[in-house]
């Protein structure tokens, strides 16, 4: 039997890059907080995400806003830290919380018929916070734990060296942490930060299967209380690199070396982003890429490699990481100047954009795939005033950027002698 | 309700298809009972190896991802001591794509000693990566070493050491494809915009003609009651000190599994969770502490484990958490034990919503020998009460049961 098929072509490969977007729609609540609610899936539950103008860089100081963000779960005026726990856990809520570079994002994932119950707790917890000054002192001590053995990781101390590289140590995105920096005597600017950047949330995200009352219940919890937007100020910080591009430094018993290579870029309203992501994806953005092949597939030299451009609301930066067994480290490094070096220099053949191509244009439609991946990127568009046009011409340039366009972009931006290089051994 | 429908192939091929036609993608799932508990002991590590060979090229096609990524898919996969999965996904108009993908690495591998070299080297830096230059890396290769004494279970799936990856030969690789990578081992999900006609005429076109070949039945032994408490004490290039506690369970298909999981989460699943309460708010003793099962299907474990802050000794530590296991359940109320079971409804509904998870879930359930379970899990949650949470607590929190590791700082 085994040969009566051809088991050596290919079967044909068929394509259709429309994009199909969910049910969704943006509004506003009564007192005019916008929110953006995807209405997909067929499980009985949501996904909310409640959206405050409280990251990093509104901080007044180091850690504030990280360490507000997980205080303000611990105790309400009207219930302890303990007995919110208990009821969230209760109701079988999941509750994330994360500082992040701008925003502070709270997310709830609970079954709809819980939503009734679970919604008046987030309420105590956005407004109503008590921020026990014991409570800071557990997280306090649970951080400093958690960053000794983060010292210890090569790949955390890369990537700190990193960010203090290219944004500098006075930065909220560049600062190192260190553990003589968790102090109780915090709890002061946590409780003003807390009543200038909590005021309500910025936007809420709601993704699931959306029933009449979802809106109504967002509505007697979060739309009563006159909005007022927590101002954000784009001139706040500015990036002060350091003039080290290179920096290398050890950490005991390592047997690997952990390797950062990068810097500061822009952000997706730029009009060089799409350009910027396709050749992202050719060198490191996916498993098919010239550096996992040549790195990890032909040479073995890492578990993986990967780069990615991430976009922040102000700027935003190319980073390639990777671990290496220490006798790599050397030609990991001028391999991966090669491979950079050949994007500047060579044409790329059709064989390889084509797979790229397909390859994006399916997560491009990935990403509207499902109640949780599209909310997030329709999220994601929203956070930066974009409408889903944004989406389609990202699709197009997938399928029309040609051989020289992207030369061209690597000769533009890729020049490795304008990059930090972090090598952690 | 997850629908499906399952067929199996003349050559013991079994075939699960879910249809969801939300999606303009399938996944494609591809289990086989195969995991690191079925290793020569001398040659740790090798399941694991295995799977990253699986993508090095197969006897008709050089290599696996380029023509995947081609189609717009994406693939990966995991080992662990009971199986190996592989998965896909990819818009769903290119399915054929992923079966003769799959289907010819059924048939056979490529055997490449080059292939072989590359990725025993990419092995060795992922052993480091996560093993060695990683604080606690290589607490699992001490922790199960004094838990188990027979089940393979007693070395985990990455591997006693680098040596056993370096020593792998490609007698070993043809010699384990053709023991374990066949169709009559193997459980095919395909998941998502597709009809079950299609799929089974594709299958049946890429598949079919795969042999089937006897499967040597586990040659290994099955562990033997924990009868004494066992301890040992290891010092280590951390900054804190840790403590780590198992109990022998039983096997995953046995009615107590049930009752031993919601044990795990009254324990530590939540901020509520017993232990988060009492040990790292109240007594401030540890920075975190968890619990959990290790989810095998042979007889498992309980662990238990924290790190303990500066102040007390991995002693006081030890106590109060051995205090705590052997007596918490007591005062479990009704309420709790709801508590812990709603968290479980839950999750299990946030595992359904994405298709490539409900894929896998079917192949695993399937696996274990009914993927009916899908569909019937969360019941078989809701229907334990609290005297088989204590008669479940009474025969694993025991002493005699128990294996002690103190991890602790040079």
């Amino acid at each position: 039997m085994i040969g009566s098929i051809d088991r050596k072509t290919a079967p044909s490969l068929d394509f259709d890059n429309t994009l199909s977007f969910p049910d969704f729609k943006r509004g506003k609540l009564n007192n005019g907080i916008p929110y953006l609610i995807v209405n997909d899936g067929e499980q009985d539950l949501v996904k909310i995400n409640f959206i405050f103008n409280a990251g990093k860089w509104f901080e007044p100081k180091k850690l504030v806003g990280k360490l507000c963000n997980k205080l303000m779960r611990e105790g309400s005026n009207d219930h302890t830290s303990a007995e919110l726990a208990e009821k969230l856990d209760f109701y079988g809520v999941t509750l994330r919380n994360q500082c992040k570079a701008f925003t502070s994002v709270y997310s709830v994932y609970v079954l709809n018929k819980h939503l009734a119950s679970v919604l008046p707790l987030l309420e105590e917890i956005f407004f109503n916070a008590s921020l026990p000054e014991e409570e800071l002192s557990i997280i306090l001590l649970k951080e400093k734990q958690r960053l000794k053995v983060q010292l210890q990781r090569n790949d955390f101390v890369s990537s700190q060296e990193f960010f203090k590289h290219m944004y500098g140590d006075h930065h909220p995105f560049g600062y190192r942490l260190d553990i003589e920096d968790h102090k109780i005597d915090l709890l002061p600017d946590i409780k003003s930060f807390y009543s200038s950047n909590y005021i309500n949330p910025e936007k809420i995200c709601i993704a699931g299967k959306i029933k009449d009352v979802t809106l109504n219940l967002l509505d007697k919890h979060f739309g009563q209380n006159t909005f007022k937007s927590v101002v954000y100020d784009k001139d706040r910080h500015k990036p002060n690199g350091t003039s080290e591009l290179e920096h290398r430094t050890s950490i005991d018993n390592s047997v690997q070396s952990a390797i950062r290579i990068g810097g500061l870029l822009f952000n997706k309203t730029h009009p060089d982003y799409f350009d910027f992501k396709i050749v992202n994806t050719i060198l490191g953005g996916y498993f098919g890429s010239r550096l996992m092949s040549n790195i990890r597939e032909e040479k073995g030299y890492t578990y993986g490699i990967y780069s990615s451009c991430t976009s922040l609301l102000e700027g935003g930066y190319f980073s390639i990481a990777t671990e290496v067994g220490h006798k790599y480290t050397e030609d990991t490094l001028k391999e991966i100047s090669f491979e950079l070096k050949r994007l500047q220099t060579e044409l790329i053949s059709d064989e390889e954009l084509n797979t790229v191509k397909n390859y994006m244009s399916s997560k491009i439609q990935g990403s509207l795939d499902g109640p949780f991946h599209s909310s997030a990127t329709l999220n994601d568009l929203w956070m930066y005033d974009l409408d889903n046009q944004y989406l389609k011409d990202y699709m197009d340039r997938v399928n029309d950027i040609n051989a020289e366009d992207i030369r061209h972009l690597a000769q533009k931006y890729l020049n490795i002698k304008d990059m930090y290089k972090i090598i952690v051994s | 309700m997850i629908t499906y429908r399952k067929e199996t192939l003349d050559n013991g091929l079994k075939i699960i298809i879910h249809e969801d036609r939300s999606t303009p993608f399938i996944a494609v799932n591809t289990l086989y009972g195969v995991g690191s508990k079925n290793e020569d002991p001398g040659r740790t590590g090798f399941a694991h190896l295995f799977e990253h060979l699986m993508f090095g090229g197969s006897v008709n096609i050089p290599e696996f991802d380029t023509p995947l990524q081609k189609a717009g898919g994406d693939s990966n996969a995991f080992t662990n001591p009971d199986i190996t999965n592989y998965f896909n996904t990819l818009p769903a108009s290119n399915l054929e794509t992923a079966l003769w993908l799959e289907s010819d690495r059924m048939l056979q591998l490529d055997f490449s000693q080059e292939s072989l070299d590359v990725q025993k080297s990419v092995v060795i830096e992922e052993f480091k990566e996560n093993y060695i230059n990683q604080p606690y890396g290589n607490v699992w290769h001490h922790l199960l070493d004094l838990s188990y004494k027979k089940h393979p279970y007693r070395w985990p799936t990455i591997g006693l050491t680098p040596q056993h990856v370096k020593d792998a030969t490609l007698d070993d690789v043809k010699s384990f494809f053709y023991d374990h990578y066949r169709p009559n081992n193997a459980t095919l999900v395909v998941a998502g915009n597709v009809s079950f006609d299609k799929v089974m005429r594709l299958v049946d076109k890429w598949f079919a003609d795969i042999p089937s070949s006897d499967i040597p039945a586990p040659a290994y032994k099955h562990e033997e009651p924990q009868n004494e408490a066992r301890f040992k004490e290891v010092e280590e290039n951390v900054p804190i000190p840790a403590l780590y506690k198992t109990f022998h369970m039983g096997a995953r298909m046995d009615e107590e599994y049930y009752a031993s999981d919601l044990l795990t989460d009254l324990l530590s699943s939540g901020a509520s969770s017993r232990m988060n309460q009492e040990l790292v708010k109240e007594k401030k003793i540890f920075s975190s502490a968890n619990a959990y099962i290790s989810d095998s299907i042979d007889p498992g474990l309980i662990i238990a484990e924290g790190k303990i802050n500066p102040k007390f000794s991995i002693e006081e530590a030890d106590d109060a958490l051995s205090s705590l296991l052997y007596s918490f359940v007591d005062e479990v109320s009704d309420k709790e034990l709801d508590k812990v079971k709603n968290k479980v409804e839950s999750s299990i509904g946030f595992s359904k919503v994405e298709l490539l998870t409900r894929a896998m879930n079917i192949a695993y359930f399937d696996h274990l020998g009914d993927p009916e379970m899908i569909n019937n899990e969360e019941k078989l949650y809701r229907n334990v009460s609290i005297d088989d949470i204590r008669s479940a607590a009474k025969k694993i929190f025991r002493k005699d049961n128990c294996s002690t590791l103190y991890y602790k700082a040079k």
